[in-house]
């Protein structure tokens, strides 16, 4: 993965599982699989930008 | 409904009798080992971070904080998120330095005999909690199925099971590099299980007491307060705290470092368990909430931990309740032995006297004692583990004495930064900021801990003490144990310096730095007097393994007697020693046994080469300056390696540092070859002829006869000496110039140049015989007229005279027609100055003028060392040159003086001179004044030529006074 790549994961992870995003989410109370659904949608960020890598020349 | 002690155990014992089969399986039939090798494998083995924590405390955890349970996983998502600048940097450390446990990774970097131990001493104590929970879990599981108070003789049994699988998992033999492949797969497989039996349940939970999704939506809306509660904690704080345990625990718990990097035999693998893996604990959560309402609302009435037991009763399926048993068994089993093993390897290579080598009996195995101490280790840390178990009893909460193990290796977390990122980090900021957080996790965790568990009543409660009483305890704990370690791990590492290897360490550690150029070459000759020191230490059995291990890893020859090879071999034992023994006393002993050179440093050439090998080596990409620096080294290279010379760099002992691609063609020699050899090791008649030319105090030899299998060639040798900045000399670079076809097409110049000049001497030598000739008829028209013998007597002496003139004229014209030759070292001899400038003077007037004079002054006793023929050709040349620009009956001067090693020589005419314009052009061959027809322009390109053969220099220039001089520079030869 490059340095862009991986950036743009960081900052991903940052902003959903380590910003006050997530106290904000907790008062709103959603269904609760809102934050399965979070995680899934960063484990798939890490396996498309991980395979596109592996495409990749 | 309850199931009997006896199925249970016989149920576990047949499961981990399996997942031994597994292993064994796995070790002993390559096609199936190599599965290990697998992403998937791979991702799934790391499933071991899924403990019975996950499989039963999850539950327990999720009722009393909610969502924060799911902070345990996401940390590690994040940590696994950050693989390409976190993880796989680890990765690449550990490989390449043979770094198999935590302690060793902390030890190399942070060099000191205190911090393996501590580490090892650390990590025991913080990670006995989390036996403990695993020991506690089965057995209260087993108690819930068998309606029976906690069967402490089952919760000895099963440590003693996995006390004995442990061994033969991980302790069965000594694996070179501590692969294996069975432990790999066997633990993948337990991921398996888990996840089977947790989805397993939920599924049969969610239909049996909702009857589906639709009855679990319905519930949910008549109780919205279920979903509220689990988001409730979050908003309380220690999220934050929680996560940052977690994503330290992804990699710095023993277990994870073992499989992540330990274990790791496809490094590519980490690439799919990046996803894979967080994918993986995502599965295993997502039926965690559906679990504990499921127990919710079918009213259980046993603690949420064992909910999933719960239900498989409240079904009357024995089958349920064993899969869900053997869920969680295989969870905590998992977990023991991975930690077990890898705490094993800290305690032996640290903490037991097997560190004092040089103390024990020689001649014992290493490996048997190696063997032997991780055995006993593995017990021991069970035994502690379950005393602890049984200290601990009272302790409600299994997530409680998991956060307390994660607070433990948090404690590590400045190092890996530090070890990572900052190469001044040193030993002391790392001992003391350990030694606080050290402090830290005791006073705000353990403490506590202790207090509830009844062992030490009456200790102060700290966030009390401290009045942090609007803190959560896991933030309050991490806040003072992590906050206090960072600063004086910075506030030590700033006021101390890194010691020798330490900066090494660093170097080798920090992703974008060089390694450096090392310290020296071993003072053993050769690969056997390595292993016979080593065998002092190692005894001969394993000194001899690992030897013949270090040499197939580097594909070296047993016979190599290279100076770098066995540089290599000194490095690869070290980094092999340090797979078993830990990086400490890997150094330790092959400083002590291995030595190197008294000087104890490289010379400039070496240590050039050695950066250049790491470059090459390097995983990771250069960025910035640095990359632009390599660029601009290879591009230098190249240009060094397509030169069509042949350019060899040699070190002051004479091993081979460079070798271009033109040497390696005339040598027929590849360059992968030479390199690293001593030249005295190179084949005929390259070792004889490079010892003899370094040898020699020339440093040029020009047109060398040399016989190749090819052909006989012609060569030009050249030297100069590298000196580093201080003038010391560090090595040489011998330049090889092939002018085999150069020297032929100017010996075909100088014979065409030969072929004019006797043209032009024709006409002189007809005179010249002509006038003896026409004497020595007169003489012998008179000769029968004569009676007076004496008379007669001098009349034959005068014929013969004459003759002997003629024969003169006629030698020095045959000697100057042979001379087809042209120079070479080999054929080179003394010549008297005055005889060489004499005969070229009597050749010269044979075809020039005869109204010229020519003086000589202080040629006598004056030697060159040369080729006559070709050096009368020079002279005839640049005198035939003066002849032609002198006016008449004027005066050609030929003068000689000694310089230095040099014999300079003028010959001066009194003509016009040269313009400005011609002298720079003057030794370009077919370049002349005289007019078309009159001159070829080769003689003095000719002369240039030969004189710089013989390695001297020749100069046109105008005199002052008038008229042109050549200055002839020859090198001296002592008569």
């Amino acid at each position: 993965m490059n340095a862009q790549r991986a950036i743009l994961i960081a900052l991903l992870g940052a902003l959903l599982f380590l910003s006050p995003l997530v106290i904000w989410i907790a008062y709103l109370s959603p269904a609760w699989w809102w934050p399965f659904a979070a995680w899934m949608l960063f484990i798939v960020a890490i396996a498309v930008l991980t395979r596109r890598e592996r495409r990749d020349p | 409904m309850t199931l009997s002690l006896g199925l249970l155990y016989t149920a576990g014992v047949a499961y981990l009798a399996l997942l031994f089969g597994i292993a064994f399986l796995a070790d002993r039939v390559p096609r199936v080992g190599r599965l290990s090798a697998n992403g998937w494998v791979f991702s799934l083995s790391l499933g071991v971070y899924a403990t019975s924590w996950t499989f039963y405390g999850n539950l327990g955890f999720l009722a009393d904080q909610g969502y924060l349970y799911l902070t345990i996983y996401l940390g590690v998502t994040l940590a696994f998120a950050a693989t390409p600048w976190l993880l796989r940097p680890i990765l690449r450390l550990t490989r390449e330095q043979q770094l198999t446990s935590l302690a060793d990774l902390f030890a190399f970097r942070y060099r000191s005999r205190f911090t393996g131990p501590v580490v090892a001493l650390f990590m025991l104590a913080g990670v006995l909690p989390y036996i403990a929970l695993q020991i506690k879990a089965v057995a209260e599981s087993a108690a819930v199925l068998t309606a029976e108070t906690p069967p402490h003789l089952l919760a000895l049994t099963f440590s003693a099971t996995i006390a004995l699988f442990a061994i033969l998992f991980g302790a069965r033999h000594i694996a070179p590099r501590e692969k294996h492949a069975g432990l790999v797969l066997a633990i993948a497989f337990e991921s398996i299980v888990k996840l089977v039996a947790i989805l397993g349940i939920a599924a049969v939970a969610l239909y049996a007491v909702f009857g589906g999704l639709d009855g679990l939506n319905d519930w949910l809306a008549e109780h919205p307060e279920a979903v509220d509660a689990l988001y409730a904690p979050v908003r309380e704080g220690g999220w934050f705290a929680m996560m940052i345990l977690a994503f330290a625990a992804a990699f710095l718990l023993p277990r994870q470092f073992h499989m992540l990097f330990t274990e790791n035999i496809n490094p590519q693998a980490l690439n799919t368990a990046a996803w894979a893996f967080p994918a993986f604990l995502l599965l295993l959560n997502l039926p965690m909430p559906v679990l504990y309402w499921a127990g919710e609302a079918a009213g259980l009435d046993i603690s949420p931990h064992y909910y999933a037991i719960g239900i498989a009763g409240l079904l009357e399926s024995p089958s349920l309740a064993l899969l869900v048993f053997i869920g969680g068994l295989s969870a905590a089993s998992a977990m023991m032995i991975v930690t077990t093993l890898a705490l094993a390897h800290m305690g032996t290579n640290y903490l037991s006297p097997l560190t004092r080598l040089h103390d024990e009996e020689r001649s014992a195995n290493l490996y048997t004692r190696l063997l032997w101490g991780r055995r006993i280790w593995v017990v021991f840390i069970i035994g502690l583990g379950y005393a602890f178990y049984g200290l601990l009893q009272v302790v409600e909460g299994l997530a409680q004495l998991g956060l307390i193990s994660f607070a433990a290796v948090a404690q590590l977390l400045p190092g890996l930064i530090g070890l990572m990122l900052w190469k001044q980090a040193t030993r002391v900021g790392f001992l003391l900021g350990l030694a606080a957080g050290i402090t830290g996790w005791t006073f705000t965790l353990v403490m506590p801990l202790l207090s509830d568990a009844g062992i030490a009543v009456g200790l102060p409660d700290p966030q009390h003490l401290l009045r942090a009483g609007m803190l959560d305890p896991w933030t309050f704990a991490l806040m003072l144990s992590l906050g206090i370690n960072a600063f004086l791990f910075v506030l030590g590492s700033l006021l101390t310096r890194p010691n020798r290897e330490e900066a090494e360490a660093g170097r080798a550690c920090c992703p974008n730095e060089s390694t450096g150029a090392g310290s020296g070459l071993p003072l053993a000759g050769d690969v056997a007097e390595m292993e016979t020191a080593l065998a002092a230490t190692l005894g001969p059995g394993a000194a001899r393994h690992e030897v013949q291990r270090a040499l197939d890893d580097l594909g070296l020859p047993r016979h190599t007697r290279s100076r770098g090879d066995l540089r290599h071999l000194r490095e690869r034992i070290e980094r092999n020693l340090s797979g078993l023994l830990g990086p400490v006393l890997a150094r330790m002993i092959v400083d002590q046994h291995l030595r190197l050179d008294a000087a104890g440093r490289h010379t400039l050439s070496e240590s050039l080469r050695r950066i250049e090998e790491q470059l090459e080596t390097r995983s990771l990409p250069l960025s910035g300056l640095a990359a632009e620096l390599d660029a601009l080294r290879r591009f230098h290279r190249q240009i060094l390696h397509e030169l069509p010379l042949g350019v060899a760099s040699l070190t002051n002992t004479g091993e081979i540092t460079g070798w271009n691609q033109a040497l390696a063609r005339l040598t027929d020699v590849a360059t992968e070859d030479a390199v690293g050899q001593n030249i005295r090791q190179l084949n005929s008649p390259w070792s004889g002829l490079l010892t003899a030319f370094l040898e020699s105090p020339d440093r040029q030899w020009y047109k060398l006869n040399v016989d190749l299998p090819a052909g006989n060639r012609r060569l030009n040798l050249h030297r100069s000496e590298l000196q580093d900045a201080q003038g010391h000399v560090e090595g040489r670079v011998v330049l090889i110039e092939d002018v085999t076809e150069r020297a032929q097409l100017e010996s075909e110049i100088a014979h065409g140049d030969r072929l004019a000049s006797i043209g032009r001497f024709a006409a002189g030598v007809a005179h010249e015989i002509g006038n003896p000739l026409t004497g020595i008829a007169s003489l012998a028209q008179t000769l029968p007229l004569e009676d007076d013998p004496d008379e007669i007597r001098g009349i034959a002496d005068d014929i013969l005279a004459q003759t002997r003139r003629i024969n003169a004229i006629v030698q020095s014209l045959i000697t100057f027609a042979h001379a087809d030759e042209g120079p070479s070292a080999g054929h080179f001899e003394t010549i008297a100055l005055d005889e060489l400038v004499g005969e070229a003077i009597r050749l010269t007037r044979l075809a020039g003028r005869k109204d010229l004079q020519f003086s000589t002054t202080g040629l006598e006793g004056l030697h060159v060392r040369g080729s006559h023929a070709t050096l009368l050709q020079v002279f005839i040349n640049l005198l035939t040159n003066a002849e032609q620009a002198s006016p008449e009956a004027s005066t050609v001067g030929i003068a000689a003086r000694l310089h230095g090693r040099h014999i300079q020589v003028t010959i001066d005419d009194a003509g016009p001179g040269i313009d400005e314009s011609s002298l720079e052009r003057l030794f370009e061959p077919f370049f002349t004044t005289k007019p078309a027809g009159q001159g070829t322009g080769l003689g003095l390109p000719v002369a240039y030529s030969i004189v710089r053969d013989h390695g001297g220099t020749l100069i046109a220039a105008n005199r002052p006074e008038g008229g042109a001089r050549f200055l002839l520079t020859l090198p001296r030869q002592d008569s």
